[in-house]
């Protein structure tokens, strides 16, 4: 399958960006091993929800984008050849589009995370909440990296594939990340 | 790169912080939300596909305006050019390769299913109709919680003679039924007077069953052919044979008998196939089947454009609508008849005329945790004794549904419900009298002569 770009995902009203099925060869119920659409949403919920969460910080948006990741995800369900690839990657881009939008209103509700100098120095010493504060703290596509790594334990190859960049370009964002977050919970 | 390489520590606390900050996040699918969200989605769209549509043929309009006007203009510039400096004999102007839309084709919608009438005589110059016209998805139900759904065909059927009309709405399973199978959907009798029934039944047939014959009690029968596997036949007989078997024969093409069954009038399985589909489910069984429904529905409605022929949130009118048979018909000894009335359509009228009975409030309430026998004068809500399984849940409209039902150990049997005033869904007034007034010797039931008057008086019309 031709990799689907984050752009198109984004933009999931466009089915022009993704790979149409053969008119004679209907996919779903035909490939063994491919959930329908109700199985994946009730069996990929929880898990991508827990994603959105560590995204986002909040358990409210990340249902919501989920949730409308798969309204998205229902109007192509037929024509989309690794669906649960297809889900998380929505959900990756609707945590993206949802960034922009809080980007957008940050003058009136400026994003601000306060770090406490005071807090236990060291990575083994951190409190995982500590740690997650800072990591979303993050510019967007860092902490996505990172999370898409040390969450879901992706290859850097399915990592730029989820983010729309080249394989270096992951290891320098997670990088970079991890700089930051050491710099972060060492001060 | 530069900087301090990250040290390994710092990646197995992240590994660790976020595992821990997701593990602590429990959700449940949330199936009618989204069932809600994508039904929206597909309204949007929907709109937003008329008014390009109608953009659309502004512009066509426009366009072929234009070009009429410029054709019959005389001497239009454009028509000289074109003439001239096209260079086809034919006149055509010279195009270029065809541009390919990236858009894919729209898919077309499925084809809807005609609806199946059947028309015809029957014994006695009966006048017969039958109608499967209803391809819907129903909420089939395990107690008060909707767990899955299915494919169901409503079938209503109408008999006349004489002036007078019975009918009843009956359900059959999309799923087929075996090749040489009869099961009867449906049937009733309503008197035409001088000793003499008007009688009808809904059967329905597997495939290889050509021919359907019915045969009264008294020796008459009646042929039929089926069509799309379910067939009607009905006539006259003597009331005093409605109380014996009738029986129904499928006959293949060559006139080989292939099945025989033997049915009261009034009485058999009306649901055909509806109890062995209400296998339990798993939780995530259900979900995905309860989510299954929603988006059919949702997608019919979307499709249905303005039909009305789904409530916009079906499963949740079926789980209202199973919520309303069982404040009905279950056994509470804390609830009131008032209570248990008021889930019945017209419920207030019933309430009144029982109360008209003169049975004191808490004699009421209080006999309804004793389920007696049915001996002497008691009040309805004793009639309460059989609490309720409700197997199948079909929208025939907005404000309508069929609803595959049976009291405690009983036969299944076909009630309606129907959306209230007030946006809540009840059970009807004709199915809850149909269970007062036919309640000896088939449901643990005994009523007040007062409610079961004043249910002689709603199915008298």
């Amino acid at each position: 399958m031709a990799s689907v770009s984050p752009m198109a995902m984004a933009e999931a009203v466009a089915p022009e960006g993704l790979e149409a099925a053969p008119e004679d060869e209907p996919r779903e119920g035909t490939e063994p091993g491919r959930p329908t659409f109700e199985q994946l949403y009730v069996s990929s919920y929880q898990r991508l929800v827990r994603l959105g969460y560590v995204m986002t910080g909040s358990k409210e948006v990340a249902e919501d984008l989920v949730q409308e990741s798969f309204v998205r995800l229902h109007r192509h369900y037929d024509r989309i050849d690794a669906p649960e690839r297809y889900a998380r990657q929505a959900v990756v881009n609707a945590c993206k589009s949802h960034f922009r939008r809080a980007a957008r209103e940050r003058d009136r509700r400026p994003l601000l995370y306060i770090v406490d100098g005071s807090r236990p120095t060291g990575g083994a010493a951190s409190q995982p909440g500590d740690l997650h504060d800072v990591l979303l703290a993050l510019p967007y596509r860092q902490r996505a990296a990172i999370v898409l790594r040390y969450y879901l334990d992706l290859s850097e190859a399915e990592i730029a594939d989820a983010l729309g960049c080249r394989p270096g370009t992951v290891g320098s964002l997670i990088h970079r990340g991890l700089e930051r977050l050491r710099e972060a919970v060492e001060h | 790169m530069k900087g301090k390489e990250p040290a390994p520590e710092l990646e197995e606390a992240l590994r660790r912080a976020l595992s821990e900050q997701a593990g602590a996040i429990e959700v449940e699918p949330d199936a009618l939300g989204l069932a809600g969200r994508i039904a929206r989605e597909g309204a949007r769209a929907s709109r937003h596909a008329k008014r390009m549509l109608a953009a659309a043929v502004v512009l066509f309009g426009a366009v072929v305006g234009g070009s009429l006007a410029a054709w019959l203009t005389p001497d239009h510039p454009s028509r000289s050019v074109l003439s001239v400096d096209s260079g086809n004999q034919g006149g055509a102007l010279p195009t270029g390769p065809a541009k390919r839309s990236r858009r894919p084709a729209e898919e077309p919608a499925a084809p809807a299913r005609p609806p199946v009438v059947i028309s015809g005589t029957g014994l006695g110059g009966t006048s017969l109709e039958s109608y499967a016209s209803w391809l819907s998805p129903v909420s089939l139900s395990s107690g008060a919680i909707v767990s899955a759904c299915t494919d169901y065909e409503i079938v209503s059927t109408t008999a006349t003679a004489d002036g007078r009309t019975a009918g009843g709405v009956g359900v059959i399973g999309i799923q087929p039924l075996d090749p040489t199978g009869i099961e009867v959907v449906d049937s009733g009798a309503t008197s035409l007077g001088g000793g003499s029934d008007l009688w009808w039944v809904t059967v329905a047939v597997g495939p290889r069953v050509s021919k359907v014959a019915v045969e009264q009690p008294g020796g008459r029968f009646d042929t039929t052919r089926p069509v799309d596997g379910v067939t009607v036949l009905g006539g006259t007989a003597p009331a005093a044979e409605m109380g014996r078997f009738f029986s129904v024969v499928g006959e293949s093409a060559s006139g080989q008998g292939l099945n025989a069954i033997g049915f009261l009038v009034g009485w058999g399985p009306k649901a055909a196939g509806v109890a062995a589909s209400t296998a339990p489910l798993s939780r995530a069984e259900a979900e995905a089947a309860a989510l299954h429904c929603s988006l059919r529905a949702a997608a019919d409605v979307t499709s249905a454009g303005t039909s009305g022929s789904q409530p916009s949130s079906p499963l949740l009118s079926a789980s209202s609508v199973v919520a309303a048979f069982h404040q009905a018909y279950d056994t509470r000894p804390a609830a009131g008849l008032d209570e248990d009335l008021g889930s019945v359509a017209h419920g207030a009228y019933l309430a009144r005329a029982d109360l008209a009975s003169g049975v004191a409030t808490g004699a009421r309430n209080g006999a309804r945790t004793t389920r007696p026998k049915a001996s002497g004068t008691v009040s309805a809500d004793q009639a309460k004794g059989s609490d309720v399984s409700v197997a199948a849940v079909a929208f025939v409209s907005a404000e309508r549904a069929a609803v595959v039902f049976k009291l405690g150990n009983g036969h299944w049997q076909t009630g309606t419900a129907v959306l209230g005033s007030t946006g809540v869904w009840m059970v009807g007034e004709s199915t809850f009298c149909s269970d007062v007034v036919g309640s000896s010797g088939t449901l643990a039931m005994t009523v007040s002569p007062a409610l079961r008057s004043a249910c002689g008086r709603v199915l008298g019309g």
